[in-house]
């Protein structure tokens, strides 16, 4: 049995909380570093795992991280871990989103740093716990976790909306979690109703026979409670208030991941928990996110600030995410995936540097700036190519999950997947708009000619960023076979058999296929 | 003699009750009242955890008028870790408002002796008499700031209102006695089921079974029997309101399950009493909540949140003929006390000298000025919502799974809708404390007592300890019963039940489940 898993969630949190408790307001620095170290610390240890996704060809590799051990006996409630090709790539982001995040308010905190920092680092153990669970109560149980740090940073470090943001955010979050307790027990009642004992391990609850009407009801409650997470259209309107209230290093950790657990959530547990009400309800739901695609892109257009103005933004990619996750189609469920990765990727990086704007002009409105290329060349360079990449470029990171989705989707639903295509246009407007208004034209205002360029920092900090950006845009390959077993497997339950598309070439896929069979029928491993 | 051992913790009770009345009158520093108290109720925790633990099934002595089981052990221990609790949020709350008098510890103890004789009857008598013990005693505490208008206001409803609930309870028994012919709940329960018998068709015998349901929704506030609950919560000094909050609930619960257990074995009688819980658990959880929603001082809002558990518990009460409704049951009450013993003790603490600023404003970023404080009423409010890891999800978990067992799912969702409402004020809670400035005019920053950070410190352990560790951990620790003891608890009251009585059919499908040292919480 291994213990890496456990120590990938158990160090930040214990950091976190050891932060908390061991320094005071007045210690200076010491939660800064403190947070950093653990930060890069832990961003290295997942990197080990990047070993087991890239170097087993089918992800073998990854089998040996897991590790079951009994929590509640009684109830059939494991303390599980385990990653696929689907939580590796998520995991590897938030740890090093993580590190970002950190370096990222280094000087923008002043007071009760030691809660900030400490907040964050348990936010991010919490999300790993939730990429790793196997087990529906553990995922639970991590699920509600993520959201203390959260309203602490939101609630304490916010802006002055900040009570209204956090509200909305928390009782969003509430209803779709308690909503989710009801599914929770429903599916360990029909567990002891069709197999006699409680068990809650995922193996146990996919295929699950279930008596169709309230089996849909649980499903739509799962899907609310993912679906708030995700701000599936119209269950959006907390995002953009909180996301704008809370401190941009904050909402760069909420939007590149946090917002991406929703998907994943219903990638992993509310779609193949349930495949019949899923089949039967995946129209509806993709309308809702096609609709929200194009909603939040028409809010985008109009808003002042900036803020609001990616946060509209990162609503109407999700929307094209969501709808790629409620497509049966490989390529869709792939490009969903990739696409978690690549959106958090551009979204983040520009809500990085929204802050770092905040930070120079003390605006974010659109109206206050203006001619800044000529004060800032190198910011104006990182924010052109950020931009681009939110866009879709290709060769940008975001194209290739953008167009994977869009490619799937059409085959289940054509129109819907115009429509979302149409996000393409409406983005590259408001974006573009934008930097011309921020960037471009003459420097009228005297704030924005005194403003100072780019600092090592936050050039360090949008480097790697770039990189992946570039990188995932060039070479997606690596990153996409190791996604595909996964996403084979997940195919599998809605009886969608996997086809030959571009991505996954035939050397890959023959063997795949066996083993998805193999690791359907397998019992888990449990070694105590 | 040995006929008699398991009375001793309920004689020990009364000693150290008459030794602390004693000891009020002739020892000046009062506070030693207190600590005595406490020592005493530890002791008598302790003889009723080895009791419990050597028990061999259900003793009924004294000519059937009491039944100890280990349901009414479970009570004993939960009574005195709550009354221990209370000592130490009264010691220092009373030190300061200059009321501490040993008489305040020796009425505590006193209305323990009530309930313990509450819940160990077996006879509508006794059971009164119990009845009437606890609810004297804690009259007189609620109103123990005679100089204050609050406390008059809330002692003199609660008097009314108490004393006119226990007269329809004492007549409810008279109209059982009257068509039965007993008062006996076991003979009861065997008219009832006896071939031929017409007991269960006959209007006065129903109209006594509702007139005593009616006296234990007044204890336990169920809608429309709470009007009481907000002005005798505000009204009392923060530890007897703890003390109510809690121990007086609980007992409330004890008295309704085992009625519940014994009345309503008769099909028509069970029906009746199925829509009259249905419909009030759906009032009560909903007057409880939208009522907690706008209130503005803390007690007040903590006692319509009450009201909203005791909607919560009904649903448990309902789903109880199912194994494991009775654990859950048993264990919610549990959770709840944990959380309100700690709420209620970090309210006594910061709403300053004669708790002039217990209004929710008033605590406005206290979390910075008193951090225990404020983890402390985090840790319960997220345990009231049920928040994973903490003892209040647990609860509610198990609550829920038994009713998604006992086809209630409706009610299911109607509590869950009913959580989400609730989530709001108890998070308004938290975002006053911890994101608000200081407030301007709240009460002078001064050091906490050392009692107060003890009650603060083990609630927090005890509320995130039972979310956690309870199930595989077997904790000899006061305060975190031992979930599977508890499990066994009500087990052992479930299946004692039947076996008491002529059995006749309808009850051996209910609880058939033997009792094992490792069987599961909820089959």
């Amino acid at each position: 049995m291994s213990f890496f898993l456990t120590l990938l969630i158990a160090f930040p949190l214990l950091a976190g909380l050891a932060v908390m408790v061991f320094s005071s307001p007045d210690d200076g620095d010491f939660p800064r570093w403190g947070a950093l170290v653990a930060a890069v610390v832990n961003t290295c240890a997942s990197l080990g795992l990047l070993s087991g996704a890239l170097a087993g060809e089918h992800g073998w590799l990854l089998r040996s991280f897991e590790e079951k051990r009994a929590w509640v006996e009684a109830f059939g409630i494991h303390y599980w871990l385990r990653v696929d090709g689907f939580s590796t790539f998520l995991i590897l982001l938030t740890t090093v989103a993580t590190s970002v995040a950190v370096a990222a308010s280094w000087n923008s905190v002043k007071s009760r740093a030691h809660i900030y920092f400490g907040s964050i680092l348990v936010l991010s153990g919490a999300m790993i716990g939730v990429l790793a669970s196997a087990d529906l109560f553990l995922f639970y149980v991590f699920w509600e976790i993520m959201l203390l740090p959260a309203l602490f940073l939101l609630g304490i470090f916010g802006g002055s909306l900040r009570r209204d943001a956090l509200y909305k955010f928390v009782i969003y979050t509430m209803v779709g979690s308690l909503l989710m307790l009801v599914g929770v027990v429903f599916l360990g009642a029909q567990h002891l109703a069709a197999r006699g004992t409680w068990d809650f391990g995922f193996d146990a609850l996919y295929g699950l026979p279930l008596s169709p009407g309230a089996a849909s009801w649980a499903f739509l409650a799962f899907v609310a409670a993912f679906a708030i997470k995700a701000a599936l259209f119209p269950f959006h309107t907390w995002l953009p208030t909180a996301y704008s209230q809370a401190p941009m290093p904050v909402t760069f950790l909420l939007s590149a991941v946090m917002a991406k657990l929703g998907v994943y959530g219903l990638l992993r547990i509310a779609m193949p928990m349930f495949p019949d009400a899923a089949q039967t309800a995946a129209p509806y739901l993709a309308a809702l996110a096609v609709a929200g695609v194009i909603y939040a892109a028409f809010a985008a257009l109009a808003q002042d600030d900036a803020k609001l103005l990616v946060a509209y933004a990162s609503v109407s990619h999700l929307g094209v995410i969501l709808l790629g996750a409620f497509s049966f189609s490989q390529q869709a469920v792939v490009g969903t995936v990739f696409h978690l990765i690549g959106h958090a990727v551009t979204t983040g990086a520009l809500f990085l540097l929204v802050g770092f704007m905040a930070e120079r002009r003390g605006s974010t409105l659109i109206s206050d700036w203006g001619g800044a290329a000529r004060v800032m060349p190198v910011f104006a360079t990182f924010f052109m190519l950020m931009m681009l990449a939110a866009v879709g470029l290709p060769g940008l990171s975001a194209f290739v999950g953008e167009f994977l989705i869009l490619f799937g989707a059409f085959r289940d639903y054509a129109v819907l997947a115009a429509l979302a295509a149409t996000s393409i246009i409406l983005g590259a407007a408001y974006m573009l708009w934008w930097y011309q208004r921020t960037m471009f034209g003459a420097v009228t205002q005297p704030e924005v000619a005194r403003l100072k360029d780019l600092t090592l920092r936050e050039g360090a900090l949008l480097l790697p960023i770039m990189l992946a950006v570039i990188g995932l845009g060039v070479y997606p390959q690596p990153v996409v076979s190791a996604i595909t077993p996964a996403s084979v497997q997940y195919l599998a339950r809605f009886g969608v058999e996997p086809d030959k598309s571009p991505t996954a070439s035939p050397k890959n896929l023959e063997p795949l296929r066996h083993q998805s069979r193999e690791h359907a029928h397998q019992e888990p491993v449990t070694s105590h | 003699m040995l006929t008699y051992a398991p009375l001793f913790p309920v004689i020990l009770l009364t000693l150290v009750a008459l030794v602390a009345m004693l000891m009020s009158a002739l020892v000046r520093d009062a506070s030693r009242t207190g600590v005595f108290s406490a020592v005493g109720l530890l002791f008598v925790m302790a003889l009723s955890l080895q009791q419990w633990g050597t028990q061999q099934g259900p003793a009924n002595i004294l000519g059937n008028a009491v039944t100890v089981d280990g349901y009414s052990y479970f009570f004993y221990v939960l009574f005195c870790l709550i009354g221990i609790v209370t000592v130490f949020i009264a010691m220092p709350h009373l030190e300061r408002e200059q009321a501490q008098r040993g008489e305040f510890y020796t009425l505590m103890l006193f209305s323990l002796v009530g309930m313990f004789v509450m819940v160990s009857s077996d006879d509508l008598m006794t059971l009164f008499l119990g009845f009437e013990t606890m609810s004297l005693a804690i009259y007189v505490l609620v109103g123990w700031r005679r100089h204050q208008l609050r406390s008059n206001e809330g002692v003199l409803k609660y008097f009314f209102l108490g004393s006119l609930a226990a007269a329809i309870f004492l007549y409810g028994i008279a109209l059982i006695y009257g068509s039965a012919g007993t008062v006996n709940l076991q003979s009861v329960a065997a008219l009832l089921t006896a071939p031929g018998s017409a007991l269960g068709v006959n209007g006065v015998f129903t109209v006594g079974v509702l007139l005593v349901l009616v006296g234990v929704g007044f204890k336990i506030a169920a809608v429309p029997f709470h009007m009481w609950t907000p002005d005798v919560y505000e009204g009392a000094p923060a530890p007897v309101t703890a003390f109510m909050a809690t121990a007086v609930k609980a007992a409330g619960f004890a008295l309704g399950i085992r009625l519940i257990a014994f009345l309503f074995e008769h099909q028509q009688l069970h029906d009746i009493a199925h829509i009259i819980l249905f419909y009030g658990a759906i009032l009560t959880m909903f007057v409880g909540n939208f009522f907690a929603l706008a209130q503005k001082n803390f007690k007040r809002m903590l006692a319509y949140s009450g009201i909203a558990h005791t909607g919560y518990l009904l649903v448990g009460m309902l789903a109880l003929p199912e194994a494991g409704a009775g654990t859950a049951v048993l264990y919610y009450l549990v959770a709840y006390a944990l959380t309100n013993l700690g709420a209620l003790a970090v309210a006594a603490f910061i709403s300053g000298r004669e708790e002039k600023f217990d209004n929710l404003e008033d605590f406005s970023g206290m979390a910075w000025r008193y951090p225990l404080a404020g983890i402390c009423m985090a840790v319960c409010m997220f345990s009231l919502i049920g928040f994973p890891l903490t003892a209040g999800f647990f609860g509610k978990y198990m609550l829920f799974a038994a009713a998604f067992k006992a086809n209630l799912a409706p009610l299911v969702v109607i509590a869950i809708v009913n959580s989400i409402l609730s989530v709001y004020y108890y998070l308004r809670v938290v975002v006053v404390m911890f994101v608000e400035p200081v407030a301007e005019n709240a009460a002078a920053p001064e050091t906490m007592p050392l009692a107060t950070k003890a009650v603060l410190a083990y609630t927090v352990a005890a509320v995130v300890w039972s979310g956690v560790g309870t199930f595989n951990v077997t904790p000899f620790f006061p305060g975190l019963v031992p979930l599977r003891a508890k499990a066994e608890a009500s087990m052992k009251a479930l299946t004692a039940i039947p076996q008491a009585r002529v059995s006749t059919g309808t009850v051996e499908g209910k609880s058939s489940a033997p009792l094992q040292a490792n069987a599961p919480l909820i089959h």
